[in-house]
C-alpha cells in the first residue's frame, strides 16, 4: 500500500535526563509484600529466582499504578524480601504478616530442574482472605520464557485479590465499593486467561472467590 | 554499552476522519506516540523498540479507501527516542514533557534461560482539545455526558524472544540498508534523520537526506508483537477519529489475530487488554454509525465493567435523542434508564457522569 505520508526522522542525540518522577502521593496507609526466600541451593536456581523477584516487583508496581485515585489514594503497596535459610512454615508466614502491615507474605523457593528453576510459592493472604475459606494459594512456576505470560497474571489474579480487600477494610462500602468492584473486575479478567493446567488448579479456588465478592457487592448491578 | 544509533522518527501522516460523527475538516492536529528506547543489557532493547516504532508508524494509514467524503483525521507522528524509561510515573512524565498522547515503553531481559521484552503503554492526562480526542461525548439538550478511556496504562503480553532474533540484534547496530528486500545485508546503517516513504510486507523503503534510498528489514519478533501494535495503532486510530481502522484492530486484538501485514499465527492477548479492547472495538463501531450491538455483547461479556455500562447507556441515549430514532425511542430510554438505575450504587452520589446521565434521560422523556 502506497504510502503518502511524508516521514521525517530525526535523532535526540542526547539522553535526556528523565525527570523525578512525580512526587509520592501523601498516602494515609501502607502495605508490604514479603517475600521470604529460601536460599537457593545453586547458582542457577539463585539466578532464576533473582530474575523472578525483580520481575515480581516490576509487575507490582505496574499492575497497581492505575489504581491511584479515590478510595485507593490511601493505600500504597511495597514489596520487602527476606533471606530465610529454609521453607517456612504457616506459623511463620501467618506470624510474619500480623507483624507488620500486610497484603501477603509469600515463601519463595527456588530448585533447579534441568535447564530452569523452579519457583514455589505459598501465599498467605491473612486478613485479605475475603470469602476464601483457607486463607492460602500455592502457585508453582517455571522460570522460562514461554511460561512468563502465566507466571505474571496468576500473580496478577492473587495480588489484585488481596488488593481489593485491603481497600474493602479501609473505607466504608459506600466510598470504596467502585473501586473495590473495579479491582476485583480487573482480577476476574485473568479468570479466562491461558493459564496451564497447574497453574489453574492452584489458583481455582481464588477464581471461584472473585465472582463471589463482585456478587456481593452488586458490581454487576442490582438484579 | 553501545546503544545503536537509530533515529527518532516522526511519522507525519495527513489522514482523514471517517466516521459518523462530525468532521473537524478545518482542524489541524497532530497524536504523537513516543517510544523510547527499550532497556536492556545490550543493543536488543535498543534494536526492539526500533522495529516496533517502525512497525507502527506502518499502520497510520493516509485516508481511507475509498473516501468519498474527503474526511481528515490530522497527523499522527511516531517519535522514536534514545531515551530510556523505567517505570510508569517517568513514562507518563516523558509523555507530557514530548507532548505525547500515547507511550510506549518496556525492556528487554533474561529470563531463566531465554529472554523476553515487555512492552507497556501509558496514556499521560491531557487538557484541552488532546483530552477532547480522547472523549467520547453525547449531549442532549443542557446534558452532556463524557467519558474517557477505559484505563491509563496497560502491560502487554512479554514478547517470547527466539535465540535467533537474540543473537542478531543483541549486537549494536542491526537495522541497516540494503540494496533489495533482504532480512540481512551489510549496507549502511540506518543513521538518521531518514524518512519512511512506504511499507511492503516485513520491509520499509526509506530515504535518506542524501537521496540514498533502500529497504530496511523489518522481522517478526514474536506472536505477541501482534497485540502491542495492534493495541497501540488501534488507540492512535481512536484519538485520530478513524473510528473504521480503531475499531478493526481493536477487534483483532480481542479476537486475538494478527495486526496488519504481519505473518504471524494467531494469540491469545494479556487479560485487561483483551477486555479493553472489546469494549473500545464496541465504542468505535458505535461512534462510526455501525450500531450498538458490539456494546451490548461487550457489556453481556463482562457485566462488572462499569465502563461497559456507561458505554452502552451513551450509545442508547445517543439513539434515543436521534431525530430518526422513531418507535425505538422508548425501548433505548428504558434500556439506559434500566441500567442506570441498576449500577448507581458504583458511583459517587455527585458523579458528574451520573448526573448528566440523569439530566439526559429526563430531557428526553
Amino acid at each position: 500500500m502506497h504510502r503518502l505520508a511524508a516521514i521525517l526522522l530525526t535523532a535526540v542525540l542526547a539522553a535526556s535526563a528523565i525527570g523525578p518522577a512525580r512526587a509520592a502521593e501523601n498516602v494515609d496507609a501502607r502495605r508490604i509484600i514479603l517475600l521470604l526466600v529460601v536460599k537457593p541451593p545453586d547458582e542457577n536456581a539463585e539466578k532464576g529466582v533473582r530474575s523472578w523477584i525483580q520481575l515480581f516487583q516490576n509487575n507490582v508496581r505496574d499492575l497497581l499504578s492505575d489504581f491511584s485515585s479515590g478510595a485507593t489514594r490511601g493505600i500504597k503497596v511495597e514489596v520487602a524480601t527476606r533471606d530465610v535459610p529454609d521453607t517456612p512454615r504457616q506459623n511463620v508466614l501467618e506470624a510474619s504478616f500480623a507483624q507488620q502491615p500486610s497484603l501477603q507474605v509469600l515463601s519463595t523457593v527456588g530448585t533447579s530442574g534441568g535447564q530452569s528453576t523452579l519457583v514455589d510459592n505459598d501465599i498467605y493472604l491473612g486478613d485479605f482472605k475475603g470469602s476464601l475459606t483457607d486463607p492460602y494459594v500455592h502457585i508453582s512456576q517455571q522460570i522460562l520464557p514461554g511460561q512468563y505470560a502465566i507466571t505474571r497474571e496468576a500473580l496478577a489474579a492473587v495480588t489484585l485479590y488481596a488488593y481489593a480487600m485491603a481497600i474493602a477494610a479501609t473505607a466504608p462500602p459506600e466510598r470504596s465499593r467502585f473501586a473495590v468492584c473495579q479491582v476485583l473486575d480487573r482480577a476476574n479478567m485473568y479468570r479466562n486467561s491461558d493459564l496451564d493446567p497447574k497453574a489453574r488448579s492452584g489458583l481455582e479456588r481464588l477464581f471461584r472467590a472473585i465472582p463471589v465478592e463482585l456478587e456481593a457487592r452488586a458490581c454487576g448491578g442490582k438484579k | 554499552m553501545w546503544r545503536q544509533k537509530v533515529a527518532c522518527c516522526i511519522s507525519l501522516a495527513a489522514l482523514v476522519l471517517a466516521s459518523m460523527e462530525r468532521a473537524r475538516a478545518a482542524e489541524n492536529f497532530a497524536v504523537k506516540t513516543f517510544v523510547p528506547t527499550f532497556n536492556g543489557s545490550d543493543s536488543l532493547g535498543a534494536n526492539v523498540s526500533t522495529i516496533l516504532a517502525l512497525r507502527l508508524w506502518a499502520t497510520l494509514r493516509p485516508r481511507p479507501r475509498p473516501n468519498p467524503n474527503n474526511l481528515y483525521f490530522g497527523v499522527g507522528q511516531i517519535e522514536w527516542s534514545r531515551r530510556t524509561i523505567e517505570e510508569p510515573q517517568a513514562a507518563m512524565q516523558a509523555g507530557t514533557e514530548t507532548g505525547s498522547q500515547i507511550v510506549l515503553w518496556g525492556d528487554a531481559r533474561e529470563y531463566g534461560p531465554g529472554v523476553i521484552v515487555l512492552s507497556n503503554l501509558v496514556i499521560p492526562p491531557s487538557e484541552g482539545s488532546a483530552r477532547a480526542r480522547q472523549t467520547w461525548t453525547v449531549t442532549v439538550k443542557d446534558a452532556s455526558m463524557e467519558l474517557g478511556l477505559p484505563g491509563a496504562g496497560y502491560q502487554f503480553s512479554p514478547l517470547i524472544i527466539g535465540s535467533d532474533v537474540v543473537a542478531k540484534y543483541s549486537r549494536p547496530n542491526q537495522v541497516r540498508v540494503c540494496e533489495a528486500k533482504l532480512a540481512d545485508c551489510t549496507g549502511e546503517l540506518l543513521g538518521n534523520p531518514f524518512r519512511a516513504d512506504r511499507i511492503e510486507g516485513n520491509f520499509a523503503f526509506v530515504r535518506r537526506p542524501s537521496g540514498a534510498t533502500g529497504w530496511v528489514s523489518l522481522p517478526n519478533l514474536s506472536a505477541s508483537q501482534s497485540e502491542v501494535i495492534g493495541f497501540t495503532a488501534a488507540l492512535i486510530s481512536y484519538f485520530r477519529g478513524d473510528f473504521e481502522q480503531a475499531e478493526n484492530f481493536f477487534s483483532n486484538v480481542r479476537d486475538g489475530k494478527p495486526a496488519p501485514g504481519q505473518d504471524i499465527r494467531e494469540y491469545r492477548s494479556e487479560g485487561v487488554v483483551r477486555n479493553d479492547a472489546a469494549l473500545l472495538a464496541g465504542v468505535s463501531k458505535f461512534r462510526r454509525g455501525q450500531g450498538i450491538e458490539g456494546l451490548r455483547s461487550a457489556h453481556a461479556q463482562n457485566p462488572y465493567s462499569r465502563y461497559a455500562v456507561q458505554a452502552l447507556v451513551m450509545a442508547d441515549i445517543a439513539l434515543a435523542a436521534s431525530p430518526r430514532s422513531g418507535d425505538a425511542k422508548a425501548a433505548h430510554v428504558k434500556e439506559a434508564s434500566e441500567l442506570v438505575e441498576s449500577y448507581r450504587d458504583l458511583f459517587p452520589p455527585d458523579d458528574p457522569w451520573l448526573s448528566a446521565a440523569d439530566r439526559s434521560l429526563r430531557n428526553l422523556n
